[in-house]
């Protein structure tokens, strides 16, 4: 009975069409492997290096860091262009109006650079100066929020987290440090 | 053990377990478009498990695993949707299958009349030459458990095939 059986299951194979259509499903499934890996990688990759770009010396500097400077550049050179072609039109005013806007975003600029220099780091527990510290819940962390004296510089410790560095105003600060810790965990 | 050079991919591991996977899918499922699909989904599930996988006795041993496993949740649901909880397993597969038994392949029709856990016994030690050892690890059950499912086995086989002159 059993060598009748071993010789009935050896006649049984596997139909060529199931193994060709499982072979393009399983080619189907690796493409897509592939593209989540590929797109996973990206996306540590991005939370790693912000993307950079290659510098006039071949150097590579930060997109992040260089967007400012790009948009400065820009606007210095087509705002006054843009007002000399058309004299007749621009009243006297406009002059002023002009020089203030510039300013502006000047100063703009200059706060979303002192955005940047936010900085975090990880620390194994909180350090003591935050025992008496001010409790502030910014998205889903509280934060212990010391203000330095010059008024700009803050002074944060959430989630194990410690994060430090010079914002427009304490509102500012802890946006950005929620989405640093948020980025960190990302990452681990 | 893995020869040098030897490259381990899903598609050379198709081309090697194809039958084992296509024959163990259908002596569990009897029917052949659910033992397509088990088949199919078996490989499909390999792609992202491949790179885990040593040796081509591991690939085999996770084929079975996956095989039996995959059959098990397709029988579960047919069990949920169309069998009253109740019923006995050995009841329902000869109440169900009571057809005569075909003269070409008289034994694995008999095979395919017996319970789902039976089959699969019977498949892996007297088909793949598994020892109740490693049949009991394949399919997460116990020793004694194996070699009963093997005892009883037998004895419905010997009571089906009765009479059969050529057996």
């Amino acid at each position: 009975m059993i060598e009748q059986y071993q010789k009935e299951m050896s006649e049984v194979h596997a139909p060529k069409e199931l193994i060709e259509r499982t072979k393009a499903a399983m080619d189907e499934e690796q493409e897509h492997l592939d593209k989540a890996k590929q797109f996973q990688n990206n996306d540590a990759q991005e939370a790693e290096n912000p993307k950079k770009v290659k510098g006039k010396k071949g150097k590579l500097i930060s997109l992040q860091r260089a967007l400012p400077a790009v948009a400065a550049i820009l606007l210095l050179i087509f705002v006054p262009a843009a007002l000399k072609d058309s004299p007749e039109e621009i009243p006297m005013q406009l002059g002023q109006e002009k020089d203030e806007g510039i300013v502006k975003i000047e100063k703009d600029i200059a706060l979303e650079k002192l955005s940047t220099e936010i900085e975090i780091e990880a620390v194994s527990e909180m350090p003591d100066r935050f025992e008496d510290a001010e409790k502030v819940t910014q998205g889903e962390y509280t934060f212990y929020l010391l203000v330095k004296k010059s008024g700009a510089g803050f002074e944060a410790y959430a989630e194990g987290y410690l994060v430090s560095g010079v914002a427009e105003d304490q509102e500012h600060f802890l946006v950005e440090a929620e989405r640093l810790i948020r980025e960190k965990k990302h990452e681990i | 053990m893995k020869k040098e050079n030897e490259v381990i991919t899903a598609d050379s591991a198709v081309d090697r377990y194809a039958d084992m996977v296509y024959r163990l899918a259908l002596s569990q499922m009897k029917n052949k478009s659910d033992a397509d699909d088990i088949f199919q989904e078996v490989f499909v599930k390999l792609v992202s498990h491949i790179d885990e996988l040593q040796s081509w006795e591991h690939v085999k041993a996770w084929l079975i695993k996956v095989t039996v496993n995959c059959a098990r949740k397709h029988f579960d649901q047919y069990w949920n949707k169309n069998v009253s909880f109740l019923e006995e397993p050995e009841q329902l597969s000869e109440e169900s299958e009571g057809y005569e038994i075909p003269e070409e392949h008289p034994v694995r029709t008999a095979v395919g009349r017996l319970p789902a856990r039976y089959r699969t016994a019977v498949y892996l030690f007297y088909y793949e030459q598994f020892s109740i050892g490693e049949i009991a690890e394949l399919t997460g059950q116990k020793e004694t458990t194996v070699k009963t499912q093997l005892f009883r086995a037998r004895e419905m086989l010997k009571e089906m095939l009765e009479g059969d002159p050529d057996l």
